[in-house]
């Protein structure tokens, strides 16, 4: 009987030999990181980072920097407008000149504020053609009335609506709270488009 | 003879206990361990330690305002080839209209913008009309028009608990590290598509003949990495950083006070193709049935 137990127990020894040197050579298992991978995360970890924190650009551009920092478009990054800012920020560093220029501010507006299907309904957007009817036609460029930095919102109108249909009777050019000389192609009916009551519309 | 034969399983088992032994001290030493990664000089990975992180990935969808920064962003820190075919992250546009089309674009992947006009994207991308009740007809322009739900849904890879291209890749190419992310190892991919069937999310994509990767490849696949070198480092991904409106929220589920904790625990989440068992990293707000 005992060389039974003793052929069993060597059974096992070289059961667990082969075991042992199985996990020496091979993937522990095929979904996960095994030695032959061993050196793979770092290489994907020691990619370089191309695209700049927006707090770097407060170091040369401070005063642009404190209206962004105060205003609605701060989650909007810096590269987000932009682009990529390596380049500049070495030449920069360096002493040279490097422009960086916006291409085509108007349709970069638009990218995020022309009214799109899709576009959550909360989200601040204009028909592009209607908003510029509405201010008689004229401005191409959104940055004309609205700064990128800091764009913020026309005042809210502090009484009710109530009984008040006729903005122009009292905020008409010659009246008793004249509308400001820039609104001069403004009519009554697009006074809402811009400006809300704090109750709501 | 008796007693040789004794002596040699004697033998055999202090070999093979004592190689246990050995490599179960092996297995103490974590991978990253200072003492074999400071020769190489890269401080920022031998601060990580991969086992300590569960990284976790929430997109709010109803929060999406489709501007494609977010893709952009992405092709720029990642050095992803501009074509349309190659994006690690996507915009996706959903319509639906009274009559259960659905409508899905995605122009350039999103890196323009969306038109306007409330027609598909014409510039290429991956256009297509899905339906749910009946097939679409050539002549269902009009009631394209009638619009009745629409929204946009950001996409990347899920990083999945059970991931179908590590699965099919023939060369394990392919792998999860410890931290949760999928990689893929470029060195040994031959490119020879599999993953890029396999996944559900069509989250892969072939690196184009005419490119090569930074560290040197032709012709392998190549995936969203969460920014690995980005959060490696501390950083949030490139996407996650650039989007305007907090789509995004990127973290780790092993902070008690992290965002992504919070907001798994205060919202109802959900996740792509849950049927398929793959067990996503990626998780969404507002979903809709439509949403593939």
């Amino acid at each position: 009987m005992s060389h039974l137990v003793r052929a069993g127990l060597l059974l096992v020894v070289v059961v667990m030999g082969f075991w042992y040197a199985k996990s020496l050579t091979s993937v522990v298992s095929v979904e996960f990181i095994g030695i032959t991978h061993a050196d793979n995360p770092r290489e994907w970890a020691g990619r370089a980072v191309n695209n700049q924190d927006s707090a770097i650009c407060t170091e040369c551009h401070n005063p642009l920097n404190t209206s962004w920092q105060g205003s609605a478009h701060v989650p909007v990054t810096c590269e987000d407008c932009h682009g990529t800012t390596k380049n500049h920020i070495v030449k920069a560093r360096a002493g040279q000149s490097a422009p960086l220029p916006l291409v085509d501010a108007h349709d970069l507006c638009l990218t995020c504020h022309a009214k799109v299907p899709g576009r959550p309904a909360s989200f601040p957007q204009v028909e592009p053609a209607q908003h510029i009817e509405l201010l008689g036609g004229a401005p191409a460029s959104c940055t004309l009335c609205h700064n990128p930095h800091n764009p913020g919102l026309p005042p809210e109108f502090t009484h009710s609506l109530e009984g008040r249909s006729a903005c122009l009777a009292c905020h008409g050019p010659d009246q008793w709270k004249p509308l400001p000389p820039d609104h001069a192609k403004r009519t009554q009916e697009t006074c809402l488009t811009c400006h809300r009551s704090k109750e709501g519309r | 003879m008796d007693a040789s034969r004794r002596r040699f399983i004697k033998l055999g088992a202090h070999a093979v206990f004592g190689g246990l032994f050995v490599y179960t001290l092996r297995g103490l030493v974590p991978p990253g361990s200072p003492s074999t990664a400071s020769a190489r000089g890269d401080t920022a990975y031998d601060q990580y330690r991969p086992t300590d992180h569960e990284w976790a990935f929430i997109v709010d969808s109803t929060k999406c305002i489709g501007c494609g920064r977010c893709a952009r962003a992405c092709k720029q820190e990642n050095n992803v080839p501009m074509e349309p075919s190659c994006n690690r992250t996507w915009v996706e546009r959903y319509r639906i209209t009274r009559e259960d089309v659905v409508l899905v674009d995605s122009p350039d992947g999103g890196i323009n913008g969306f038109p306007s006009d409330g027609s598909s994207g014409e510039g290429g991308g991956s256009n297509s009309s899905l339906t749910r009740n009946a097939p679409a007809k050539p002549q269902a322009r009009k009631r394209e028009e009638e619009v009745v739900k629409s929204f946009f849904v950001p996409k990347l890879c899920n990083q999945c608990e059970r991931p179908p291209c590590v699965q099919v890749c023939p060369v394990g190419a392919t792998y999860k590290t410890l931290d949760g992310v999928v990689l893929v190892n470029q060195k040994r991919c031959i490119g020879c598509r599999y993953c890029i069937q396999a996944c559900p999310y069509g989250a892969r994509y072939l690196v184009p003949d005419a490119e090569v990767t930074p560290t040197g490849q032709k012709h392998v696949a190549d995936k969203c990495t969460w920014c690995y070198h980005r959060i490696t480092r501390g950083l949030l991904p490139a996407c996650v950083e650039a989007c305007p409106v907090g789509a995004r929220t990127f973290g780790d589920l092993r902070d008690p006070d992290s965002a992504v904790r919070r907001i798994l625990d205060e919202h109802r989440i959900d996740v792509l193709k849950p049927d398929l068992g793959t067990r996503p990293r990626v998780k969404y707000i507002g979903l809709d049935e439509a949403v593939v």
